[in-house]
């Protein structure tokens, strides 16, 4: 199949000879390397009286002389050579027999390959020497005609009877129909038909004798074997030397491939994703594909004729652009940007050429366009993510040089950009061969990964870096360089080198561990231990390694069964054991286990740490028989309200043995259950309760009261287990509780009453011997008088005994309320009250700077006040009286005190100063109730403190009372 | 029939020496005439509120002051205080409790309900009638009323 440059050239070439040929006065016939006659024009056949029909495919020997037939050799001897033979003159024989001069010359039939196929005579009669170099000249060009003709072979040459029969048939023939000359010649043309049909053949002789021209045309031919092939058809008419139309030659191309090529083209050109597009010299488009459409917006038909540079952002460039194809015949990646009808702008690269005509001649420029919007969005992307790379990115040229890098290449070597590229990617490292190894690995193998290299920065800051590197190629797959990316890995070095010390400080924890710990593999076999697991078992490491677990303990079959349940369950908590010492001593342990996992999560074994509860399991039996000797009630109570465990004072209290107790709901054993509930509920709320009163009723029905006081326990981890309780007995406590709380009440209202009904009568008396005394002075004598006196200060003794008695009574009753106490300016005001009284009094009062209290204000007046009026009462008896009021503070106590240079007194009544209605004098020497001091008791016994006296008879007292510093 | 209206001061006293020696002790002022004496919580407030016996008495014109004692017979001295302190009518007027209670409970609880004053009867006649005096000085002839 001829390609479609080689039919050009044909096309060009061959319909002017086959007219020469056949309008040619010269005989000329195509010969075979056998001899055979191939064509025979109209000139052999008048030259040799033979037609075309007679000599085809017949020795051409039949027109040469016997003497002569050796020059046919030697003619086909030069031709397959490679060279013409040069004019000769030589005689053939006509059809006639007779002898005729003929000038000779012969030239080389080549096919499209240039193959030697054959070769093309010329013959002349020859007329005289004088003629025969310019013929020779003459035959020469024609020659040179013919081979043109000659090769153009790979046509269909054939002619034709004007009534339809072929005549001859040439190789192109042959090999395009696949009918050999002889299987062809003297058939119909319609065996070439692809419709039988004689129609076609019919009309076109008849326009080919009326003289009419026939255009070539194209049309479909079928071959030997029934294929469809399209061809290209040129007919010319056959003339004899009068000029009659003898037959018609025709010329068929077979444009199948051409055919298909175009279409191919077209249809490659319309399934570009990229705009191509066609531009005329005046810069017009002459043709696009439906992507130029696309890309522009604008339908084909207005784009063909319009100016090409109307569809870009910058026409002006557009115009440079295609103009500067014309003159160099080619641009490639010219960059514009097309406009959309719509607005939108793609930026396009273009390549563009000029194409031709067979001549030469520039028809226009053939430009492609690739949208390189997303690719130059990508490459900017790309670009900025390479740069925002924290990882130092470079680029190495086969050679080893840096093609590009990023910001952080800069900052890690130090060294800027400029400098860096084009310098030697090794040279930023300190070991520039292993460098240079590693990019060469890359170029050998494509790619390497986390190979370890340490840059050098130029400060002399050396970090290592791990380098994954890939070969990076073009379009057309050459390997254009080397991309690597370092990542930094001085802090993982650091790190790993950390996680090495970790292990080291972990490995050394477990060696400086008290409890025993032990590594066991998943058959059971001890694989690791550390020295406290020596220890207890007595075994050196070296011999406890490789050894059943389950040896060492008391019971191996447990042992078995708890690290068992450790692979089961992933871990135990607490499981208890008892290892046998080599010694023979059996140590309780508590053992806590859990699998250890690799990397990839699978279980590789078990870590198991012991605890000796050797003194623990004293302890909790210790514990236990403390519980047990409790005499109060002890209960534990589960989230459920269940009884978990008792002591035998629970069992004694409610009369229900302890495995009837464990196990059923506390509130049972209460009279009100609802209440219980709510208590245990309360503390599992709450954490704890106190005091909580309840009433226990025994299986006999007896009830007792008890105060409970309760709070949850917890596990290891804090999660509450359950409540423990604890119950008093108190019955008696609550018993003794309502009588004093009654015998209060009783006392209150009889205070009330002695206040009210006690000192009414009294006033009655005193104000009536008032009135006795004021109204009826005149009827009484002198003793009357002091009758009336006597009933009077009386009345008013019991009066003030009743008042002090009640604010006796007052200050055990009443609630203290506490608050800071200036002692300072209250002794000062209470002296000053008092001594305003006693204007005549010789009294000499210091205060010194005491400590403010913190006590109930009321109540410490009351101890000042008596304290103060006794010491301005007993020192009476002194000229001068001299009181002083101090303090001592020790680290936890304030110590007040009062000193007079009274009346004293002896020391071994000193237990009865207190005391109520004690007294140490009488009412004649010293007015008084003996309430006094016994209320200073109360209130500083109400205060938590302490009060006591020190004195002498006839040299004064000392009062002291001690308040704690923080009540 | 007595006119109930032109007592100034009504006193509620149930133990008869201590209402002679109240009386007594107001005597010496000159009050005497002025005061009307009653036994109860009861009757105490019919004279108050002008209703039983003293139905004839006029409302809009009230005793100066009310000596009160809190120990009294069928209503105490504490409700009849809260039945005059709470009545828009009454309120006003000035009501002394005189009592032989120094409780705290019957002197907070005085205050609450708007007692005037608050005396605790002494043993000692003297100051009886020092301070029954000043008070019949204070409430009869210091203090201004609101006219009504």
């Amino acid at each position: 199949m001829a390609d479609s440059q080689n039919v050009k050239e044909e096309m060009t070439n061959i319909v002017l000879p086959a007219s020469i040929v056949e309008s040619s006065d010269d005989a000329i016939e195509g010969l075979s390397f056998d001899g055979n006659v191939l064509f025979w024009n109209k000139g052999s056949e008048e030259l040799y009286g033979y037609n075309s029909a007679e000599m085809i495919n017949k020795s051409v020997l039949t027109v040469y002389p016997k003497n002569r037939s050796e020059e046919l050799a030697k003619i086909i001897t030069t031709i397959k050579a490679g060279g013409h033979a040069k004019p000769f003159v030589t005689q053939r024989i006509d059809k006639k027999g007779s002898v005729i001069d003929v000038a000779i010359s012969a030239s080389p039939i080549k096919d499209s390959a240039g193959k030697l196929i054959g070769l093309s005579v010329i013959s002349r009669p020859f007329a005289g020497q004088e003629r025969v170099e310019k013929y020779a000249k003459q035959v020469e060009e024609k020659s040179a005609l013919l081979a043109a003709i000659v090769q153009s072979s790979a046509d269909a040459i054939l002619s034709l009877t004007l009534d339809g029969n072929i005549s001859s048939w040439n190789t192109g023939a042959e090999k395009m129909f696949g009918y050999a000359p002889a299987e062809a010649i003297s058939k119909k043309i319609s065996i070439i038909y692809p419709v039988e049909s004689s129609e076609e053949f019919a009309e076109i002789a008849s326009k080919i004798k009326k003289g009419e021209q026939i255009e070539h045309f194209e049309t479909q031919r079928k071959t030997k074997d029934g294929a469809i092939i399209d061809a290209s058809e040129r007919i010319s008419p056959i003339k004899d030397e009068k000029g009659t139309i003898i037959g018609i030659s025709k010329i068929i191309r077979d444009i199948t491939g051409q055919k298909r090529a175009a279409q191919y083209a077209r249809s490659l050109i319309e399934a570009s994703l990229d705009p191509l597009v066609t531009i005329s010299p005046e810069g017009k488009i002459t043709d696009v594909n439906e992507a130029t459409v696309g890309v522009t917006g604008v339908p084909r038909k207005e784009l063909i004729g319009s100016d090409f540079s109307n569809y870009f952002t910058e026409p002006e460039k557009a115009r440079e652009g295609y103009q500067l194809v014309f003159s160099k015949e080619k641009v490639t990646d010219y960059p514009l940007t097309i406009r959309h009808s719509e607005g939108k702008t793609i930026d396009v690269l273009y390549n563009a050429s000029v194409y031709k005509d067979d001549k030469g001649n520039v028809l226009g420029v053939f430009a492609a366009a690739r949208d390189v919007t997303t690719q130059k969005q990508a490459s900017q992307y790309a670009r900025s993510l390479i740069e925002a790379s924290l990882d130092p990115l470079v680029t190495i040229s086969p050679e080893g040089k840096i093609t590009d890098v990023n910001e952080a290449t800069i900052q890690i070597t130090g060294v800027p950009r400029q400098q860096l590229i084009g310098s030697d990617f090794s040279n930023y490292f300190t070991d520039p061969e292993e460098a240079r190894q590693g990019y060469q690995q890359v170029f050998k193998e494509g790619a390497v990964r986390d190979y370890p290299l340490a840059i050098r920065h130029s400060n002399g800051t050396i970090t290592d870096v791990l380098y994954n590197a890939t070969v990076y190629k073009d379009a057309s797959s050459n390997v254009q360089g080397v991309f690597a990316a370092a990542r930094d890995i001085t802090e993982r070095k650091k790190v790993e080198e950390q996680a090495h010390l970790t292990s080291a400080y972990a490995r050394s924890l477990i060696e400086a561990s008290l409890d025993p710990l032990v590594t066991i593999s998943p058959d059971g076999k001890i694989t690791d231990v550390n020295h406290a697991t020596e220890v207890i078992t007595g075994v050196s490491r070296e011999w406890l390694i490789g050894t059943d677990f389950s040896n060492y303990f008391t019971e191996p079959r447990k042992a078995r069964d708890g690290y068992r349940k450790v692979f089961k369950e992933g871990s135990v908590r607490d499981y208890p054991l008892a290892i046998h010492n080599a010694s023979g001593k059996v140590i309780d342990v508590l053992y806590n286990a859990s699998v250890y996992k690799d990397a990839a999560g699978q279980v590789r074994g078990i870590f198991a740490a012991a605890r000796d509860v050797t003194t623990t399991k004293k302890a909790s039996q210790y514990a236990r028989s403390l519980i047990e000797a409790s005499l109060d009630p002890l209960v534990t109570i589960s989230p459920e309200g269940k009884v978990t465990d008792v002591n035998e004072a629970t069992v004694k209290v409610t009369g229900v043995s302890r495995d009837k107790l464990i196990g059923t709901d506390f509130s049972n054993y209460f009279t009100a259950p609802d209440k219980a509930r709510e208590g245990y509920e309360k503390v599992f709320k709450q954490g704890f309760v106190t005091d909580y009163p309840l009433t226990i009723r025994s299986a006999a029905g007896k009830l007792t009261d008890v105060l409970y006081n309760a709070s949850v326990y917890k596990d290891d981890k804090g999660n509450v287990l359950g409540v423990f309780a604890g119950a008093r007995d108190y019955t008696r406590v609550k018993q003794t509780t309502e009588e004093v709380e009654s015998s209060n009440k009783e006392l209150e209202a009889f205070s009330y009453s002695v206040s009210h009904d006690l000192r009414a009568p009294l006033r009655a008396i005193d104000g009536f011997a008032k009135v006795l005394s004021n109204e009826y002075a005149n009827k009484l004598d002198d003793e009357g008088r002091r009758v009336i006196g006597i009933i009077q200060t009386n009345a008013l003794q019991m009066g003030k005994l009743i008042d002090d008695l009640l604010s006796f009574s007052r200050l055990g009753r009443n609630e203290i309320k506490k608050e800071y106490v200036n002692m300072g300016a209250m002794v000062k005001e209470i002296f000053g009250l008092q001594r305003s009284a006693l204007p005549d009094r010789k009294i000499e009062f210091t205060v010194q700077d005491i400590p403010e209290a913190r006590a109930d204000a009321d109540m410490m007046r009351v101890v000042w006040t008596n304290l103060i009026s006794n010491a301005i009462k007993f020192t009476r008896v002194k000229d001068k009286a001299v009181i002083e009021v101090g303090s001592k503070a020790a680290a936890n106590v304030i110590t007040y005190f009062i000193k007079d240079n009274g009346a004293g007194f002896d020391m071994q009544y000193r237990d009865k100063l207190f005391g109520v209605f004690q007294r140490l004098h009488s009412v004649d020497e010293f007015e008084g109730t003996g309430v006094g001091l016994a209320n200073v008791k109360r209130v500083i016994s109400r205060h938590n403190g302490e009060v006591w006296a020190e004195g002498k008879v006839g040299e004064g007292a000392t009062f002291y009372f001690a308040l704690p510093k923080i009540i | 029939m007595q006119n109930y209206n032109e007592f100034e001061v009504l006193l509620v006293e149930d133990n008869p020496n201590d209402a002679e020696l109240i009386m007594r002790a107001l005597k010496t002022n000159n009050f005497a005439n002025k005061i009307y004496w009653v036994k109860d919580g009861e009757e105490a407030l019919e004279f108050i509120f002008c209703t039983g016996r003293y139905v004839s008495r006029n409302i809009q014109i009230p005793p100066k002051v009310i000596l009160l004692d809190l120990k009294l017979p069928k209503i105490d001295g504490l409700e009849v205080l809260a039945r005059v302190k709470a009545d828009e009518r009454t309120k006003s007027t000035p009501v002394v409790v005189v009592t032989s209670s120094q409780e705290n409970s019957d002197l907070e609880e005085s205050y609450r309900l708007g007692v005037n004053s608050y005396i605790v009867k002494p043993v000692d006649f003297d100051k009886f009638v020092k301070a029954l005096s000043s008070v019949g000085l204070y409430w009869l002839a210091v203090n201004k009323p609101p006219i009504k």
